[in-house]
């Protein structure tokens, strides 16, 4: 896994362009740094630094060099890890970088940044989580299959307002819709009386839930792939 | 036994692979086939790049995609259309391959690269095709692999540069436990190289035998069509029919010299069984 993490930084390493841009919109922000826009700043620093790393699975079937690394000390499912734990330590070193500058220039309000900045890379790396397996599996076509998610979901929406027109449909769906809602604001209130410690080991435990969901799909891609 | 294949098949729509063959250590087999006989196919299942419809694939003793990183540090795999990132330089890839193997000699593969005029700090992907035939072939040797699985290495290149990757191969097979699997078009590279050949046709091997055979006892008759009709056909592997009679393939040329002093016998070469087994009928 060394030489993969060594291979990866390097081909990072060839796109030293883009990082100077990422750089300078990071610069022109902190200069104009308000309460409201540093969640932005760290938010598209995690963004920016997932889709590079990401990238270098499309560097790497794109250059037809992907049969080739498989024939390197290396197996399918050490190669896709590799890939995971390259995107959360760089999108979590980078977005603590900025959390870091943030409260250098911030100090006062440093727990709530370093909260806030936490908070932000935990949800762009729902964004990775699916973009790794997409990526794997159709290459240059994932964010058209991201699009494609997307639009299903929309026209599952789309559907169901359909379904709402009708008016005895919508009383049924209402129906089961109200008891999905007091389930859901049922569990909320009991997640709330629970202390702040016990919530974030929750919410911890169902991050590290989907990276792994998302993990065992890629290997799951990776090990069925034909080169 | 380094390879085995025993009746492996792959089926892509119209095209199948079916076939066995064997490497023994201290041996450079060939596979030699024109292009879209199924070569390309034949190494990614022997290294679990592909799954396989059928049949065994045995490499260092276990199942081809069942290799671990420890076994693949004894491969060294050459690909005619597939390498490191083109992005990267030589000193790049030392950096990477000092980090992916525990034997690599930078040292030496260095000192090799200098040695054949291959830059240093210019990108991959900005070299001449001999130059990437000779940076791919360099760094499969530069980590003292037991067993190396070169395709269609030396295509694409001019004899000088050819010439030089041969004598690398060699070199490299100086060493005890050592072998090659090599697959080429070019028959005139595997004829002064390879121990044994195999012929890919269509998906199918056609036929293996010894160089050493092949080039002592294999001959092109060429005979008129009364001369065929007496002719003992018995050690007769293929016919093409030629204006002036029949070109005929044979595996025992001793046989025809010493009982048909009439009818003219070529030195069969690798060239001449391929064109045969292309263009003829096989009768035996």
């Amino acid at each position: 896994m060394k030489g993969l993490f060594v291979k990866d930084l390097k081909l990072l390493s060839k796109s030293a362009r883009s990082y100077v841009i990422l750089l300078l919109v990071v610069i022109v922000w902190m200069t104009q740094l308000t309460d409201s826009n540093e969640s932005f700043i760290i938010g598209y620093t995690a963004m920016m630094v997932g889709i590079f790393i990401t990238n270098t699975i499309t560097m790497d079937m794109n250059g037809g060099s992907l049969p080739y690394l498989m024939t390197l000390p290396c197996t399918r499912k050490t190669y896709a890890i590799e890939k995971y734990l390259l995107i959360i330590t760089g999108t979590f070193l980078c977005s603590m970088l900025i959390v870091f500058g943030c409260i250098v220039i911030n100090p006062n309000r440093w727990l709530q940044i370093l909260i806030e900045g936490i908070a932000i890379f935990a949800v762009i790396s729902f964004y990775n989580m699916i973009m790794v397996p997409l990526q794997l599996k159709y290459n240059e076509k994932s964010r058209i299959a991201l699009l494609g998610i997307l639009g299903a979901a929309i026209l599952f929406a789309v559907l169901v307002s359909n379904v709402m027109a009708n008016k005895a449909n919508a009383a049924r769906m209402w129906i089961s819709l109200s008891a999905v809602k007091n389930t859901v604001i049922d569990f909320a209130e009991k997640v709330l009386s629970w202390n702040r410690i016990t919530v974030a080991i929750v919410l911890c435990w169902f991050w590290a839930l989907c990276w792994g969901v998302s993990i065992f799909f890629s290997i799951r891609i990776m090990e069925k792939k034909e080169f | 036994m380094l390879v085995k294949l025993d009746n492996v098949q792959k089926h892509y729509g119209d095209f199948s692979l079916s076939c066995s063959i064997q490497l023994e250590e201290g041996h450079i087999t060939g596979i030699i086939g024109a292009n879209g006989a199924g070569k390309s196919t034949m190494f990614k299942s022997i290294l679990g790049l592909i799954s396989t419809d059928g049949g065994t694939v045995e490499i260092l003793g276990k199942e081809g995609s069942k290799l671990d990183t420890s076994d693949k540090q004894q491969i060294g795999v050459v690909f005619a259309d597939s390498t490191f990132n083109g992005s990267f330089s030589i000193m790049d890839i030392t950096t990477i391959m000092e980090s992916m193997y525990d034997n690599f000699d930078k040292k030496t593969y260095l000192e090799k690269c200098e040695k054949y005029g291959l830059p240093l700090k210019k990108r991959i992907h900005d070299f001449s095709t001999g130059m990437t035939a000779k940076f791919k072939l360099l760094t499969a040797m530069s980590y003292g692999a037991k067993l190396l699985i070169l395709d269609e290495p030396t295509v694409g290149l001019d004899s000088v540069v050819r010439s030089d990757l041969l004598d690398e191969m060699r070199e490299f097979m100086e060493q005890e436990g050592r072998a090659i699997l090599i697959s080429s078009h070019i028959s005139s590279d595997l004829e002064g190289l390879c121990d044994d050949l195999y012929f890919l046709k269509d998906g199918n091997i056609l036929f293996h035998e010894d160089t050493d055979v092949i080039l002592s006892d294999y001959a092109i008759l060429k005979v008129s069509e009364e001369q065929y009709q007496n002719l003992d056909k018995n050690h007769v592997i293929y016919r093409k029919k030629e204006p002036f009679g029949y070109m005929l393939l044979t595996g025992n040329k001793q046989y025809y010299l010493d009982n048909y002093r009439e009818i003219v016998a070529e030195r069969g070469s690798i060239d001449d069984v391929l064109l045969m087994m292309a263009k003829g009928e096989r009768i035996q």
